[in-house]
């Protein structure tokens, strides 16, 4: 692969409308919605590993554990909807 | 498409072949770029009551990647850190989807544009996040444009903006091969380069 490509999402597309439409409620979505999520849920995932990160150092640790992942979820208030997931 | 019984079913949606668009951006098609370790592809997909992890979750690899790149080197990512973000990240995925089929559904539409999705990152807390995927969704129709440059455009916009790329729009545009129904599904990756020139892609000479 030539130097100088980047790719403009690093998450599948095709997965993520797979996981749009298990809503009974979605019909369809387009090309574009699906990426702006997808770019959305990347933004997403290097919010958390960072905050997670974070309590890791904190715990004099270089290794991000799930309980970083669950401090990093409690810290933040729009992480919210995630309460339920980490049970 | 072609004798596909789930033709309005978009859970395979794939971008076939290679196209050199001459603007920045490349699509690529890219099979497995996760090494979940599931190597069957293709027994009952689509099918309502599938329930394999791959169905539920984006690979692990891509979202392991990219955590990891947003930490510093000397960082590690245990193995329960990543399936746990995992999770979160289906978890995002619809919690989005909802509010924004929801408004939508309220302005009587069909389908979910980048709109719907751009309002709901804000009204659900994640405001902050609104102008850089303005910013990429401006590259994403860029890229897009280049693989469409060879047909007329079916609708009446050419702004991108509000287009539906349904399944079924892009199976009328064939020449570029953009999206495909057929075969397994297809990750697809898609590429940005900045080159301007593209070797081997001679000038036509006419003697």
């Amino acid at each position: 692969r030539p130097g100088l490509q980047h790719k403009l999402l690093r998450l599948p597309l095709s997965r993520i409308k797979g996981l749009m439409k298990a809503d009974p409620d979605v019909s369809l979505a387009s090309q574009e919605a699906v990426f702006a999520i997808g770019k959305a849920t990347e933004l997403f995932v290097e919010v958390i590993a960072k905050d997670a990160y974070s309590f890791a150092l904190r715990g004099k640790r270089k290794t991000i554990q799930r309980k970083d992942v669950d401090n990093a979820v409690d810290a933040t208030d729009e992480f919210a909807f995630l309460e339920g997931t980490l049970d | 498409m072609d004798g596909d019984s789930s033709t309005t079913d978009a859970s395979q949606l794939g971008i076939a072949g290679d196209y050199i668009s001459g603007s920045h951006y490349v699509l690529q098609s890219h099979e497995g770029d996760a090494d979940e370790g599931l190597g069957d592809h293709d027994d009952t997909n689509g099918s309502k009551e599938s329930y394999r992890e791959q169905d539920i979750y984006l690979p692990i690899a891509n979202v392991a990647r990219i955590m990891k790149s947003a930490v510093p080197a000397t960082g590690k990512i245990a193995k329960d850190a990543k399936e746990c973000v995992q999770e979160c990240v289906s978890e995002f995925i619809s919690f989005i989807t909802s509010e924004a089929s929801e408004r939508c559904h309220q302005e009587k539409r069909k389908t979910i544009n980048g709109e719907d999705i751009l309002f709901a990152m804000s009204t659900l807390g994640f405001d902050s996040y609104v102008e850089p995927l303005k910013l990429y969704l401006q590259k994403f129709r860029e890229a897009m444009k280049g693989e469409k440059g060879l047909n007329t455009s079916t609708g009446g916009g050419t702004d991108g903006l509000g287009e539906e790329l349904t399944e079924e729009t892009f199976s009328n545009q064939l020449t570029t091969g953009l999206i495909t129904t057929d075969g397994p599904p297809q990750n697809v990756m898609v590429y940005t380069t900045s080159y301007q020139q593209i070797s081997g892609v001679q000038p036509i000479q006419f003697s």
